[in-house]
């Protein structure tokens, strides 16, 4: 749009779609301003100019010698026809509403059909309709199917203008890929709806690309037979046809010697033109037309006030009710609630425990606790499996190069513990090449297992000796809660080990259940 | 399970009876569709006691709950699978409504498609059972 | 031309506008316009850089297509069409990773993984409905 604008080479193409390698820098016409207002205006003031008079007879219903009746004969004053003999006479006459009467404001040859418009104004709507036919995004907008044309606007070898045959033409426009463009208006033929129908504008169909030919050698009637195809010669652009409806973005095919006459026609800001008379190309009103780089513009920013910034009114909220602002107040609370829930949850269980023993009854697990010790089951699974497949592949390895035997018969001691419902015993010989493998994981995953012990062990039927519960409800307590540093679980989780393994040998018959399922199903009967 | 709107307010009617037309009671020629009484005496017109009331601005919906569905949608009137298409990124907003020239068999594909594209149609069972019925 | 001119040409008249009654904002039919609607941020014609979601061409996964601001003026050389089909979590992820890391359109961002990800959900075969018991007529 602005003055300074880089004008691009835009390249010739031949009837193949191949760029010939000639180019052509842009015409200053691509770059004049778009005025849209203005090109329907004058649009609307040309398409006039091609109307035919028309109007009724002057002496429709006029031919008769009525009269009004005047008041007093309980009838309307309107003109009635005189005499009598005939049903006409007494008839009302003249008036538009009137059988046989004229028609309101009867239509006259001498309306003002057509309109001059200044010369100026026709040019500058030529010119804005030029430049839109040179930017894609217009083009398209107006519903031209021009996504795989190779670039816009669209020059092409003057050969094209030698074709005489329909058929040359047809090659070419699909070759070119502006065939899209025309079989949309083969789709679009219709029979236009409304009352035009009858008027002789019975049949409607889109418009397709608009060919500009420098010189007809027989260009025109190639390509008239094809549907919505139209042609001009440059030197007689036509705004009906470069801005169909008034709007601008009409699918332009140029050819080259047309293409590189626009300079002469339009000239531009500095040039006048060559062919037409002191006509210099308009100057935009803008020459930035770039909303958002201005409204960056140091210079322009500098100059405006600053936005009011309305400070959002904060909703005062109660920390004693609403437990996200007590957070905000004090984080720890979360810990705090948590830890009370917990002991709350527990304590109950521990009352309907009691009162389950003394009632003699076996309580089921709450629905927490099965998931809980369906998981261990699974995971602990989960853990043998992958302990026997390591010590395979150890075992694999020591066979390949002699290792100490040590590592070999605990591995395969696990390997056995894995098939073999060995449980506990597996798992304390899988113990020693997996702290070595694993080294810092290994006590994590134990710290987990001890945590939900005392759970297990709640459900295990009469287990709950004290002694593993309490070193284990250590560790499940800061596990659960999630800001707790991550040491404190470390730590203890080692000794409730310690005491587990410990409690193990002594105690076995507590123990049992927990650490291995299929124990438990033996164990259980036990008691 | 059907789509449900993004935003559901209260839709508050502030009248929902028609307004009808002055004398449309006492005479057959005269429609019930409001026709605003421009008579100099007239007592409709006058808003005396026990007249017809007469529609006024102030009978008008809140911006956010005009032309709202009960269901909490807008609807939009479909005539093609492409127009439906435009819907697709506004379905918890709007929902189609299939134009009644539509065909049962153009129909179907509307509906199949809307119910990809889980756009809420709000008469998508018309025109379904014609065959199993006859 | 600067995408706002255009946006002020185009605006209340072109191709693609669809307006329905009863509803203020007008739709828009365009291809690469995320939302389907007429407005400057989404339309699909005015900018140097514009994302379009669609389904791919064998409706499995979908494909991206976005315009080459270098070759505004070509059409046939200026879209670009890039098909994601493995897969939901990664493909959107892809698709998060093209628009932001070259810093091409973070403001559709959102609603092109939004469209994507609606693109995929209509791919999913219809979960069947449980018949309930038909009345028998």
């Amino acid at each position: 749009m602005s003055l300074s604008a880089a004008r691009p080479l835009i390249s010739v193409y031949s009837d193949k779609n191949e760029a010939l390698g000639t180019t052509i820098s842009l015409p200053a016409v691509f770059k004049a301003p778009i005025r849209p207002d203005i090109v329907n205006f004058v649009h609307d003031n040309m398409a006039k100019n091609h109307r035919q008079p028309y109007c009724v007879n002057k002496d429709a219903g006029h031919q008769t010698s009525a009269e009004s009746w005047g008041t007093g004969r309980a009838v309307a004053r309107i003109p009635r026809v005189r005499g009598g003999g005939t049903h006409r006479s007494g008839q009302g006459a003249f008036g538009n509403m009137c059988r046989g009467g004229r028609m309101f404001a009867p239509t006259k040859p001498w309306r003002r059909w057509h309109r001059r418009i200044n010369i100026n104004q026709k040019r500058y709507a030529l010119v804005s309709a030029i430049a839109a036919s040179g930017v894609p995004a217009l083009v398209m907008s107006k519903g031209h199917l021009v996504q795989d044309i190779p670039e816009l606007p669209l020059v092409v070898d003057d050969k094209v203008q030698e074709y005489s045959k329909t058929k040359q033409a047809v090659i070419f426009l699909r070759r070119i890929k502006a065939w899209a463009d025309i079989q949309k208006v083969y789709k679009s033929r219709r029979f236009r709806a409304g009352k035009g129908k009858m008027r002789n504008r019975r049949r409607i169909q889109r418009r397709g690309p608009l060919i500009i030919y420098g010189q007809d050698q027989g260009l025109t009637k190639a390509f008239r037979n094809i549907p919505g195809v139209d042609m001009i010669n440059v030197s007689k652009l036509n705004l009906l046809k470069l801005a169909p409806g008034g709007h601008v973005g009409r699918f332009v095919i140029w050819t080259q010697s047309a293409f590189s006459k626009l300079d002469d026609l339009y000239g531009s800001w500095r040039k006048t033109a060559k062919l037409k008379k002191g006509y210099n190309l308009p100057m935009p009103k803008m020459a930035n037309t770039d909303l958002s780089r201005l409204l960056k513009a140091e210079e322009i920013r500098s100059v405006l006030r600053a936005p009011i910034k309305q400070k959002r009114s904060v909703k005062k909220l109660n920390p004693l009710t609403n437990t996200p602002a007590l957070l905000r107040l004090n984080p720890y609370a979360a810990v705090l609630k948590r830890k009370a829930i917990l002991t709350s949850i527990q304590s109950r269980r521990k009352r309907q425990e009691l009162v389950a023993k003394r009632r003699g009854i076996t309580l089921k697990p709450t629905p927490l606790e099965a998931k809980a010790l369906k998981m261990q089951k699974l995971r602990r699974a989960a853990i043998l499996k992958a302990k026997a497949e390591k010590s395979k592949k150890l075992k694999d390895k020591e066979e390949a190069k002699p290792a100490p035997d040590k590592e070999s018969k605990e591995s395969k001691a696990s390997a056995k513990g894995a098939k073999g419902a060995k449980g506990a015993k597996g798992a304390k010989g899988a113990k020693g090449p997996k702290a070595s493998a694993k080294g810092p994981k290994a006590p994590g995953k134990e710290l987990k297992a001890p945590a939900k012990e005392p759970k297990a062990s709640d459900k295990g039927p009469k287990a709950p000796a004290k002694e593993p519960k309490a070193p284990a409800k250590e560790p499940k307590a800061p596990a659960k809660e999630p800001k707790a540093p991550a040491k404190e679980p470390k730590a203890p989780a080692k000794e409730p080990k310690a005491s587990d393994k410990g409690l193990k040998a002594p105690a076995k018959e507590p123990k049992a259940p927990t650490e291995e399922t299929k124990g438990a199903a033996e164990a259980s009967p036990k008691k | 399970m059907a789509i449900r709107p993004v935003y559901r307010p209260r839709i508050v009617k502030k009248r929902t009876k028609h307004f009808i037309r002055h004398q449309s009671d006492r005479y057959k020629k005269l429609k019930q569709s409001w026709r605003k009484p421009k008579g100099i005496d007239n007592r409709v017109r006058r808003r005396f006691k026990g007249q017809y009331l007469m529609p006024t601005i102030g009978y008008g919906s809140n911006k956010k709950t005009k032309h709202m569905l009960p269901t909490g949608f807008r609807k939009v009137l479909v005539h093609n699978v492409k127009e439906l298409e435009v819907l697709m990124m506004q379905n918890r907003k709007f929902c189609a409504e299939i134009a009644h020239a539509v065909s049962s068999k153009k129909r179907k594909s509307i509906v199949e498609r809307a119910m990809q594209l889980s756009i809420r149609v709000t008469n998508a069972n018309a025109r379904l059972r014609s065959e199993e019925n006859e | 031309m600067s995408a706002h001119l255009m946006w002020m040409i185009i605006r209340n008249n072109n191709a693609y506008l669809l307006k329905k009654s009863n509803i203020k904002k007008p739709f828009s039919t365009e291809s690469n316009n995320l939302n389907n609607l007429s407005s400057f941020r989404y339309s699909g014609l005015i900018h140097k850089k514009s994302v379009g979601i669609v389904a791919a061409p064998d409706n499995k996964g979908f494909s991206v297509v976005y315009k080459k601001s270098r070759a505004l003026h070509k059409p046939a050389k200026s879209v670009v069409r890039r098909t994601m089909k493995a897969g939901p979590r990664r493909s959107l992820y892809k698709l998060k990773r093209l628009l932001k890391a070259n810093k091409y359109r973070t403001d559709l961002t959102k609603a092109a993984l939004r469209r994507a990800s609606a693109v995929l959900k209509s791919q999913k075969p219809l979960a069947v409905k449980k018949a309930h018991a038909k009345k028998s007529d």
